[in-house]
């Protein structure tokens, strides 16, 4: 486990994966496997040690809203707003989710456990990290590794199956411009947003209020104070709190199992299910809709929440068919859907599996 | 102009609208955890062989239960057996033991000994009771009541909820769940929830929820986990699409209120133009400012921008201000509010 986390370090410092996670969670994979004495009270699942204290945030399940929190003071919706209809492809990625769920059973895991291990397709660590917290707690260390190693391996998995999926004509699809968004539409947007998905599925009240919350913070315009504080120090010490405790809770003998293998196979598996269904989706959507207002597909990946990680894998992609076609904008759409999209998915896990 | 104003209208009445649809939503989902969320939940009359009290006694008792998922503090309120004496026994302040965690039960023993400590109630449930009730501190609002007829209730047996928390109850919250269910109603059908128990449950649930078989009746009844991906589709399907609608109706306002507010800037700015020969647009609401502070800024703009003081962003034909700062709008450094000149 410890040659583990320093590969985890190495990749994040070495090749730039993810470092602001791969980091943390690498160094607290090295601190969590050094043997010691049980009864020192200082491992992480020894109670009333500073560590088990660190990982109440964890195993609560307080960091990951707290998280969203920042996510949401520092997401900007413009491009959802000025597009309504790329939510539908934050909603057609997860089916990532809830195919994994169904091989899960398949493979025998338990509908709690599989529910836990399914999310890992909406690509969102804090997600995963707050739904394997409550639905399968021992599991958690083993889907929050996987679903974060994925999210950094995004720009390695999805291109290939973006290429799959379309044909050359369709990665030239220009779209037409985003309007400009108006600065109160922008504030209705969490407001209503919030009061919207909470009331369909209340049980991802935690992250969803916590997501729409810090975006009210940001584009209210007078609590920049405060939207600062949650986008950048607090997002970033709960970021080192969960990455570090998180890592150390990857003890090799709760690690090191069959199960984990299968945990990773199928956070793979999840990943490919997402992107297919967002990139097939579009091309669907694109049967409805005038020449004009025909979308991309390239940017059907970026319905899975790894902000903006998968936009910038579409912008890329469709930067190789042609030098001028700059896609980020619009596929922050679909992006930032997904992390809607990705929260209203646990909930209803959630909700049914707790 | 005049579209202009009835777009802000008809913006208002939407918003008065959407204000409105919250407000009954939130009405309705209003579920405070406190004492309301308290529940007569079971009752022993003829106690001969079963629970044995903190003193080795046998006799009848009563169960509360939180319903609720926070702690709750009975301490203060009041338990009767008389309707027309709802403070008959206070429940003491300052014993630890009152305060009932989440979903937990507390037991009082009616044996009419108060003195033998505080869950030892001052009257005894017997074959004669018909009335019990848990009352707030205030001693008026009813927390839960229960009528029934004590002597029906078999020796050694417990006449409780079917479900903890269950059943009808005495409204207690402003949109509790009985407010729905008429007296008469109540009391011609007799409370439903309420039944002889086969097993008594003191200090523990009537039912035993099973987490697992939940979990293994699911798995039975969705092997493949294909209803369950189906439905939870279909929901996050519905709440973005409508999301989707929603935005897309404030989208067109918004595009109308945007094209009247540009007419209306147009036409106030374009004796400006034609003077400056500049193409300059105001990114100001025309409401907020007036004519002199708009053509004030104008001058400035292009005075600076004459003596190359670099103070704009670089775009051509555009003039703005870039911001400076300035400790006097430091809120950090002032910590009170700005004073504004009212116009």
């Amino acid at each position: 486990m410890i040659l583990i986390g320093l590969l985890f370090i190495y990749l994040a410092v070495t090749k730039d994966w993810e470092p602001m996670l791969l980091v943390p969670i690498g160094f607290g994979i090295v601190i969590g496997n050094i043997p010691l004495f049980p009864g020192l009270q200082v491992g992480v699942y020894e109670e009333g040690s500073v560590l088990n204290i660190l990982y109440q945030g964890v195993r609560q399940g307080f960091y990951p809203p707290l998280i969203f929190l920042g996510i949401g003071a520092m997401t900007d919706f413009s491009a959802l707003i000025s597009n309504p209809k790329l939510l539908l492809i934050g909603a057609a990625a997860q089916f990532g989710i809830f195919g994994a769920y169904a091989i899960a059973l398949a493979m025998g895991f338990a509908p709690n456990e599989a529910g836990a291990i399914g999310i890992i397709g909406g690509a969102d660590g804090p997600t995963a990290i707050f739904l394997s917290s409550r639905l399968a707690p021992d599991l958690m260390g083993a889907i929050a590794v996987s679903a974060y190693s994925y999210m950094a391996l995004v720009p390695v998995i999805q291109p290939p199956i973006m290429r799959l999926m379309t044909t050359k004509k369709e990665r030239l699809i220009r779209m037409k411009k985003p309007r400009q968004v108006s600065q109160t539409e922008k504030k209705i947007f969490p407001i209503v947003g919030f009061l919207l998905t909470a009331f369909i599925v209340p049980s991802g009240l935690p992250l969803l209020g916590m997501l729409f919350f810090g975006n009210l913070l940001k584009e209210s315009g007078v609590t920049r104070r405060l939207a600062n504080t949650a986008s950048g120090p607090l997002i970033d010490i709960v970021t080192i709190l969960i990455g570090i405790t998180v890592g150390c809770s990857t003890q090799a003998d709760k690690f090191l199992q069959l199960k984990s293998i299968g945990i990773f196979a199928l956070g793979a598996f999840s990943f490919v299910i997402a992107t297919f269904a967002g990139v097939l989706f579009v091309k669907i959507f694109n049967l409805f809709l005038k020449d004009e207002n025909k979308i991309n597909p390239l940017i059907g990946n970026a319905g899975v929440s790894a902000v903006p990680d998968s936009a910038r894998v579409s912008n890329n992609v469709g930067l190789e068919y042609d030098k001028t076609n700059y896609l980020l904008m619009h596929a922050m759409g679909p992006n930032v859907a997904g992390v809607i999209g990705s929260a209203v998915a646990a909930g209803i896990l959630l909700g049914f599996l707790s | 102009m005049t579209t202009f104003l009835c777009n802000i209208k008809q913006m208002r009445k939407i918003s008065l609208y959407i204000f409105t649809f919250c407000l009954i939503l939130c009405a309705f989902a209003a579920n405070g955890q406190n004492l309301t969320d308290m529940r007569l939940n079971e009752i022993v009359v003829k106690n001969t062989n079963g629970y044995l009290d903190d003193y080795g006694n046998r006799s009848a008792w009563v169960e509360l239960f939180n319903t609720s998922y926070g702690t709750v503090d009975v301490a203060g309120c009041f338990l009767t057996d008389d309707p027309d004496n709802l403070k008959k026994y206070k429940i003491p302040k300052g014993d630890v033991l009152t305060k009932i965690k989440p979903r937990q039960h507390l037991l009082f023993y009616a044996d009419n000994e108060p003195d033998k400590g505080t869950f030892h109630l001052n009257f005894a449930i017997d074959s004669t009771t018909t009335y019990i009730a848990l009352v707030n501190a205030d001693g008026k609002q009813i927390l839960d009541e229960l009528t029934f007829q004590a002597h029906k209730v078999p020796e050694n047996l417990s006449y409780g909820r079917k479900v903890d928390g269950i059943g009808f109850t005495k409204p207690a919250g402003f949109f509790s769940r009985s407010w729905l269910i008429s007296k008469y109603e109540k009391e011609a059908n007799g409370d439903p929830g309420w039944t002889v128990l086969s097993k008594v449950t003191p200090q523990s649930a009537n039912v035993i929820d099973n987490k697992e078989s939940k979990l293994i009746r699911l798995k039975e009844r969705d092997p493949h986990g294909g209803i369950m991906a189906v439905t939870a589709m279909s929901v996050v399907f519905s709440a973005l699409i409508i999301l989707y609608f929603l935005f897309r109706l404030v989208a067109a306002r918004n595009i109308k209120m945007e094209e009247a507010k540009k007419q209306a800037s147009a036409a106030a700015e374009a004796p400006v133009e034609a003077k400056q020969n500049v193409n300059v647009t105001v990114n100001a609401d025309p409401q907020e400012y007036t004519d002199e502070e708009i053509a004030a800024a104008i001058v400035m703009a292009i005075h600076l921008e004459s003596e190359n003081e670099q103070v704009h962003d670089v775009e051509s034909n555009i003039l703005t201000f870039k911001q400076i700062y300035s400790p006097w709008g430091n809120k950090a450094l002032i910590m009170k509010q700005t004073p504004s000149i009212n116009r």
